[in-house]
């Protein structure tokens, strides 16, 4: 499903002391190589600045590695303008962030919608999925709730449901659980495991050794360099 | 599209704070916009109303009173001077003359003319051939007759205007120990003819007026198109005592004069138009900003960058279509009911632009404000686009 060769990404970082003109580099990355199968839940951790949400961001075709190639579901994205990054982030990544990062002047249904209303007009048919995945969600009748009445983990999980929209195949979590409390936090990753089962690629960014067990395998990563990988 | 724009509106509505400051700050661009063209029009308008009352084609006077009469057509304040009436016969004689009318200046009256006290210009003219003052007299009044007046709108005349429609009113004046009924009054055009009472020439000759037997001030030609000049040469060759001024000439005399004015209005546009864009630019810049977290989510859920900028200038378009509608609205109507004391508060000549020319001011003006607030809304947005969407929902949060 997701594979990435030698990926690499370097940053510019401030000037030099001694010569303001030249920029130090940061090297995020430093020569990945990752294969994800299709339908696995894997876990990366790392320690602060160890640069995984760095390659959460170029698994979510949000930036491009600066050398090494990232092939999605067959195709070589590596090199692809960037409209088609946003169509394919579109149609086939569904991210969930830190925080729940809803927009809080829609409602639960519109914020679940929101991937919708941007790429495009929102049909009858979306409005029952987003129903239909808020039930899923436990949230059946808060549809028309603004969302920051919400409790943190509803939330949470209405996020999930927005990153469900538009059915893709792979879901990139980037600390799902942070700044939940452990009842809440294990719900939600019943949630992840549960669109696991449903056959979702599921790659979840995390610090927390706990929530990482429920994933199938477990990537570690220090200082831009995959260190070791575990399997469940 | 509409799904957007419900989508922009009910962000407006939900942040009503944000959206009040919006709202406030393009209410007052377009308001001010709107305020400077619609006064620079006023004049404009009033201006070209005065060179057409008094701006004759070709306009005759006595030779060494060229200054002095440029002076009268541009500000309609007369003074005493005088040539012979024989001089019309002479006029009427030149083939390309198609209109002639005299028109004699006599002495200032002091004193009251319905209920407005001051000094007033008095000029006597001639009604039968008269082509200047048709134009702006009052739609309602008396028949003017020998033993009536006609009244600048400072010499009473806005006293008058809304009684002289009535058969009842009788409103009389003594001039040169004679009385007068005000028949009709004029229109104001913001000039010294404001403050000017109008009596028949015919009548002014049978009074003690202090002027010379059987002379005019001022002969007023109306020529054939592009005659002007030709006329002028042909009076002042077939009759040397008078001086021939052309529309033409006192339009550049006018026109000399109001560059100032002109190029003052314009910079005021100009500078408004700027702190305008800068006050919507650092609103909509802090407002943009404080959505960056929000932003980057668009991008990273699948939004284009098109998307996004069509959202935020939906949202901009519609806060300023709202702010400027409200802005000009009641700048407006604040000006238009407040007319009569405006008039009286600036000395610039001022004629307000009639309801279809406001209306297209303060359509241009919405369109203007909207326009500075969807490239105030552009600019930051942009930059929030041109970042990592991951790094601008990191540094939002």
């Amino acid at each position: 499903m997701i594979d990435l060769c030698g990926v690499t990404k370097t940053y510019d970082g401030p000037g030099l002391q001694e010569n303001r003109d030249r920029k130090q580099k940061i090297h995020a990355l430093g020569g990945i190589d990752l294969h994800i199968p299709r339908g696995e839940f894997v876990a990366i951790m790392g320690p602060s600045g160890s640069g995984k949400s760095t390659l959460l961001s170029i698994l979510g075709l949000l930036s491009q590695p600066t050398a090494g190639t990232m092939v999605l579901d067959g195709l070589d994205v590596t090199g692809l303008r960037e409209r088609e990054r946003t169509r394919l982030r579109a149609e086939q990544i569904g991210f969930v962030f830190q925080f729940p990062s809803l927009v809080n002047t829609l409602n639960v249904r519109e914020n679940v919608l929101l991937p919708k209303m941007l790429t495009g007009s929102v049909t009858k048919s979306d409005r029952a999925r987003a129903d239909s995945l808020l039930a899923d969600m436990g949230l059946a009748g808060r549809e028309e709730e603004r969302s920051f009445k919400l409790s943190g983990g509803e939330q949470r999980r209405v996020a999930l449901a927005r990153a469900l929209i538009s059915d893709p195949a792979v879901v990139l979590a980037d600390e799902p659980t942070g700044a939940l409390d452990e009842a809440t936090a294990g719900e939600l990753m019943g949630l992840l495991g549960r669109l696991h089962a449903a056959g979702k690629t599921v790659v979840m960014v995390t610090h927390d050794r706990a929530m990482a067990q429920y994933a199938t395998r477990t990537v570690k990563i220090k200082s831009g360099v995959i260190g070791s990988c575990s399997m469940d | 599209m509409w799904q957007r724009v419900r989508w922009a509106w009910g962000n407006l509505w939900r942040k009503p704070l944000r959206s009040a400051l919006l709202v406030t700050s393009t209410a007052m661009t377009a308001s001010i916009l709107f305020l400077s063209y619609f006064f620079l029009m006023s004049v404009d308008r009033s201006l070209t109303a005065s060179e057409a009352r008094f701006g004759a084609d070709v306009m005759v006077v006595p030779k060494q009173y060229s200054a002095v009469a440029e002076q009268v057509m541009i500000s309609g304040e007369v003074s005493p001077f005088y040539m012979p009436a024989s001089v019309l016969d002479k006029l009427r004689q030149i083939p390309e003359v198609r209109q002639v009318s005299p028109q004699l200046y006599l002495t200032t009256y002091s004193g009251v003319c319905c209920q407005v006290e001051g000094d007033f210009s008095v000029v006597a003219f001639d009604p039968a051939s008269d082509f200047t003052l048709r134009g702006y007299l009052s739609g309602e009044g008396k028949r003017f007759k020998p033993d009536s007046l006609l009244i600048g709108s400072e010499a009473g005349g806005k006293n008058a205007v809304n009684h002289v429609k009535y058969k009842a009113y009788h409103e009389q004046l003594n001039l040169f120990g004679h009385p007068f009924e005000i028949a009709r009054v004029l229109f104001p055009t913001g000039t010294g003819a404001d403050k000017t009472i109008f009596m028949s020439l015919d009548k002014a000759r049978t009074l003690d007026v202090k002027a010379p037997q059987d002379t005019i001030s001022v002969a007023l030609i109306r020529t054939n198109p592009g005659d002007e000049e030709y006329v002028k040469r042909q009076i002042e060759r077939s009759i040397p005592d008078v001086t021939a001024l052309t529309g033409s000439k006192i339009r550049e005399t006018i026109n000399r004069q109001l560059k100032p004015m002109r190029f003052l209005s314009y910079s005021m546009i100009g500078v408004v138009l700027i702190m305008a864009a800068l006050q919507a630019m650092t609103l909509f810049s802090a407002l943009v900003n404080e959505r960056m977290r929000e932003i980057g989510m668009f991008r990273a859920v699948g939004a284009g960058k098109w998307s996004v900028y069509r959202l935020m200038l939906t949202e901009a378009a519609l806060a300023a279509v709202v702010g400027g509608g409200i802005g000009v609205f009641l700048i407006a109507t604040t000006l238009y009911d407040n007319q009569t004391l405006i008039i009286k508060a600036f000395t610039l000549p001022l004629l307000f632009p009639n309801l279809l020319t406001t209306t297209w001011l303060a359509v241009a003006a919405v369109v203007l404000t909207a326009t500075i607030g969807m490239l105030a809304a552009a600019v930051p947005t942009r930059q929030i686009l041109r970042r990592n969407p991951y790094d601008a929902i990191r540094e939002g949060e």
